[in-house]
């Protein structure tokens, strides 16, 4: 079916133009709406994050007194105080190694009959020095080896050739390194 | 009065409308929301100062507890370095223990005054007392000996460590080492 406008063309026109009106005063009802809705969002946030912001503040404050207080001060001086003590313990007992390990490690070390008459420690280059007297040439070398295989406490020994001049009542002197994990406490 | 076209009041509309829609974007969204942010970066800030805080009280109650449960330590911190200048305590303990693993000790070199110390390189005032030890005795007491004096509760480091024999199968130890003065 047909629908015939008997109405002027201006007057549809109009027509027209109100029910575009009608959307529109809708349409920016609706914006003026959601507008005062942000507005009102944003301001009930900016007081709530002013609230909050304030409370924080005095949070701050409090602890503030709290921690500058002259009790708190006084624990921090002895604190100090311990810790400085106890670090400077701890570091002198560290500055020195254990020289008894030392000892105790080479002590198995030289075979029956051999006379170890010096054994020093030379604590600045970590290097022991021995001398001795050894009935035969052949126990003098059997004190080399035995150091010489026992390279997790000892290592670099220097060992004077004169030491196996004399087959027999051998005077004799060499050094020899530390391994610094034997040091080490 | 001639009633106004619904075309004009349509621009006019649009018009209000466009003006609010910039106003209200271009102003009141962006004064609050700069308003807001702002609040939100001064409070981010404070945040960390209390946090801050409240680690620094917590480190303070936690000290305090440190302090009262050391102070029923039997070694105080305090003790760790004698201020007895004659260093009777030392000594003494020494000679205990030459006494106990059957050596005979020789303690040489202790001279000095605490003004006269040599500072000892610590953050508190320590002063170096320099001394020498003698031992004599069996080989492995003399051992013992030396071990024991590497753990004493007091701090006396042993260096320049040099054995030697001596008569009846004994051996002579001499070494060099530290007592440390409080000063």
């Amino acid at each position: 079916m047909k629908t015939i406008n008997l109405l002027p063309k201006t007057r549809q026109q109009e027509l027209r133009y109100e029910i575009i009106l009608y959307s529109l005063w809708v349409v920016v009802s609706l914006s003026l709406v959601s507008f005062v809705l942000v507005f009102l969002v944003q301001f009930a946030t900016k007081f709530y994050l002013q609230y909050q912001d304030n409370t924080i503040k005095q949070q701050v404050a409090q602890l503030q007194s709290q921690v500058n207080k002259q009790q708190n001060t006084e624990i921090k001086a002895k604190i100090e105080a311990v810790n400085n003590l106890v670090s400077d313990y701890l570091n002198l007992a560290k500055s020195s190694p254990h020289w008894s390990k030392v000892i105790k490690a080479f002590a198995p070390l030289p075979p029956p009959g051999i006379k170890i008459s010096r054994f020093s420690i030379d604590p600045g280059q970590k290097m022991v020095a021995i001398s001795g007297l050894s009935p035969t040439r052949e126990l003098v070398i059997l004190l080399y080896n035995n150091i010489l295989q026992d390279t997790d406490d000892f290592y670099g020994i220097d060992y004077p050739l004169e030491n196996v001049v004399n087959p027999v009542n051998v005077s004799f002197h060499f050094t020899f390194k530390i391994q610094d994990k034997l040091l080490q406490q | 009065m001639k009633k106004t076209p619904a075309k004009n009041k349509i621009i006019l509309l649009l018009l209000v409308w466009l003006i609010l829609s910039v106003a209200m974007f271009m102003y009141f969204f962006k004064l609050l929301d700069g308003q807001n942010r702002a609040t939100l970066d001064s409070m981010a800030q404070e945040r960390k100062d209390l946090a801050a805080l409240q680690a620094q009280d917590a480190s303070f109650k936690q000290a305090q507890a440190d302090l009262q449960e050391l102070a029923g330590k039997p070694l105080q911190p305090e003790n760790f370095f004698t201020k007895d200048i004659s260093l009777v305590n030392e000594i003494q303990t020494l000679e205990n223990l030459a006494v106990k693993y059957n050596v005979k000790m020789q303690i040489s070199g202790v001279a000095g005054t605490i003004a006269s110390l040599s500072n000892a390189g610590t953050v508190t005032p320590i002063g170096a007392v320099p001394y020498g030890i003698n031992l004599t005795g069996d080989f492995f007491q003399v051992v013992n000996f030396i071990e024991s004096l590497e753990h004493l509760s007091f701090i006396t480091n042993p260096t320049n460590i040099s054995i030697g024999a001596a008569e009846g199968g004994n051996v002579v130890a001499s070494m060099t080492a530290n007592f440390y003065l409080r000063k």
